[in-house]
């Protein structure tokens, strides 16, 4: 353990801070200074002030517990959606790279489509048209991001399978499932891992966008992107409404792109840039 | 060549099907239904009689492939219905929009090349040096930052603080452009600088560079001669690549703005549940983006003297 951090520095260092997120979103309810979920008109679009860190929202809510809430929804969304998009990618990949022919060209046929096509304008077009919420959400941002998945283990699989060791489990009568579960994907798997982590922090830019747009969460979700589009009105007026949610997402994304990055050193030390 | 051509266009077809009909499937599956919802906004009573008649009127009655053939075909025929919400064809709405999203996407691809290419190439060329780490901080920020948070900064400080720019215009005006055009290309450049460095980086490792130095050749030369012309190419790919994420950030940033392009009107369009709408603007992605692919690949044949034979 002492080695491994001595011998991976920024690694271990990244990891912390995202653990600090996520001990953030764990103990929100104790964290949060004020009430994030009770309106009190009282207490309207209050300025920073010591009482209210970062200022309170139009109905009075105070923004700090409000963000520090919606750090559990943004690394909720980014996390399963990225293992959803991951997983299903991974058995089409694996399914279409080991049997080939025609299963495998319906399938590639399919991910094509989904590739030739900006997946961000999809993913608005179906989170909007089913109507905004945390499941169509993720079901929109699946649906468009599985296909780079399927490509990448496709092709590794195609590699993996011309392998001794698969062609020794054939003959030694392994069944088609075990050969896929227990030789082809442990072996795909480090790269896809780190593939999907460089993700993570795009999935979570995606979820707040489409919020803002108001085909994601829905009021009164302390979600960031909800805020900025709900502080939008007050830009003039109320200028901490859109500054501290938008920092955060900014902090976490980047917290979570530095981690992925340094991740994937650690996994294939001969991919440095 | 025209196998490459031919295998293309074939793609090109499979792609526009499987994307329209996604869609059409998706506005079936939807909750909530247009014909109310049109007829509600007009805010009379509604019968139910009016609203068999409406449903009639719109062919929304009959069966669901019936439906997606009838707009496959009209499609066909350059007319892709009536926008319910603007009450008027669907094609004369997007024409409207479109020349603000073209300057929009057009200014920002300038934006975008202008601070991409130079500060990848001297990042490149100054590797591990501090002007290389300033520039892949910027880069890193601005991957990591939402392009509708960075638009609402950009709107506080040029437009309310410092008055430099109307905040919100509704029309296209070459002032008004420039905030969202910056905004995307902050967003999309940043991620256009890591590739121009990475694909700048790799060509400097090749033998032939170090055998130009080794012969003395200036670094000027080495650079304007050998590494960008050899870059040109996988700079062109990515590029394609690029031209996806503007048309697809388009959407989100003309919303904060109040562009009044097709991304404004496509948001507006589904919070209007106005279908025909949804579609056409699915279809000009699309379009668009198989077009941008399609000059890429045909970029290629003009730049690459070995493929160039190979059509001879």
């Amino acid at each position: 353990m002492k080695e491994f951090i001595q011998k991976h520095k920024l690694f271990s260092f990244y990891t912390a801070l995202m653990l600090v997120i996520v001990f953030i979103a764990i103990f929100a309810p104790w964290l949060a200074p004020g009430d994030a979920f009770t309106s009190d008109m009282s207490k309207a679009l209050q300025a920073p002030s010591a009482q209210h860190w970062f200022g309170t929202d139009k109905l009075g809510r105070d923004v700090l517990s409000r963000i520090i809430y919606g750090t559990q929804l943004s690394l909720f969304m980014g996390v399963s959606i990225v293992v959803i998009m991951v997983s299903i990618g991974t058995i089409i990949g694996a399914i279409a790279g080991y049997f080939g022919g025609k299963i495998e060209m319906v399938l590639m046929r399919f991910a094509d489509i989904m590739l030739s096509f900006p997946g961000v304008v999809l993913a608005i077009a179906i989170a909007g048209i089913l109507g905004g919420s945390i499941m169509n959400t993720i079901l929109a941002l699946s649906v468009v991001g599985w296909a780079k998945y399927a490509r990448l283990v496709r092709s590794m699989t195609l590699k993996v399978r011309g392998e001794e060791y698969v062609t020794a489990a054939v003959m030694m009568g392994a069944s088609t499932s075990t050969i896929i579960r227990r030789h082809i994907i442990p072996n795909i798997m480090p790269l896809v891992v780190t593939t999907g982590a460089l993700d993570i922090g795009a999935i979570m830019i995606e979820v707040a966008g489409l919020s803002f747009l108001g085909f994601g969460a829905q009021p009164p979700t302390p979600e960031w992107g909800l805020m900025l589009n709900e502080g939008r009105q007050y830009l003039q007026t109320s200028p901490w409404l859109m500054a501290f949610p938008g920092m955060s997402i900014l902090i976490v994304v980047a917290i979570f792109n530095l981690w992925s990055d340094s991740l994937r050193d650690v996994v294939d030390p001969k991919n440095q840039g | 060549m025209g196998k490459r051509f031919a295998k293309h266009l074939g793609q090109f077809i499979v792609t526009l099907f499987g994307i329209t009909f996604l869609t059409f499937c998706l506005t079936y599956l939807a909750p909530g239904d247009p014909v109310t919802m049109l007829l509600e906004t007009a805010d009379t009573i509604v019968s139910q009689e009016l609203i068999d008649e409406t449903r009639a009127q719109l062919g929304l009655d009959k069966p669901f492939i019936v439906q997606y053939a009838n707009w496959v075909v009209n499609a066909a025929h350059g007319d892709l219905g009536m926008s319910y919400s603007a009450k008027k064809p669907v094609v004369d709405r997007m024409l409207e929009a479109l020349p603000g999203t073209v300057m929009l996407a057009g200014t920002a691809l300038v934006f975008t090349l202008l601070y991409a290419l130079p500060a990848g190439i001297i990042s490149a060329l100054n590797r591990n040096k501090w002007i290389d780490y300033l520039l892949r901080t910027a880069s890193f920020v601005g991957v990591s930052m939402p392009s509708f948070w960075l638009g609402l900064v950009l709107i506080y400080i040029f437009g309310l603080k410092l008055g430099l720019v109307p905040i919100a215009s509704s029309r296209v005006t070459p002032i008004g452009v420039i905030l969202p055009a910056a905004t995307l290309a902050v967003v999309v450049g940043s991620k256009y600088m890591r590739q121009v460095r990475l694909v700048i980086l790799e060509e400097m490792q090749k033998d032939y560079v170090i055998g130009a130095r080794a012969r003395g050749v200036s670094e000027m030369k080495i650079l304007f001669g050998h590494i960008l012309p050899n870059a040109v190419l996988p700079l062109i790919t990515i590029l394609g690549v690029l031209i996806g994420w503007l048309l697809g950030g388009v959407a989100v940033v003309e919303m904060v703005f109040s562009w009044p392009g097709l991304g404004n009107m496509a948001v507006y369009a589904i919070t209007m549940r106005d279908y025909p709408l949804i579609e056409g603007f699915v279809l000009w992605v699309a379009l668009a983006y198989m077009c941008v692919n399609a000059l890429v690949d045909a970029s290629y044949v003009l730049l690459d003297p070995r493929l160039k034979r190979e059509r001879a």
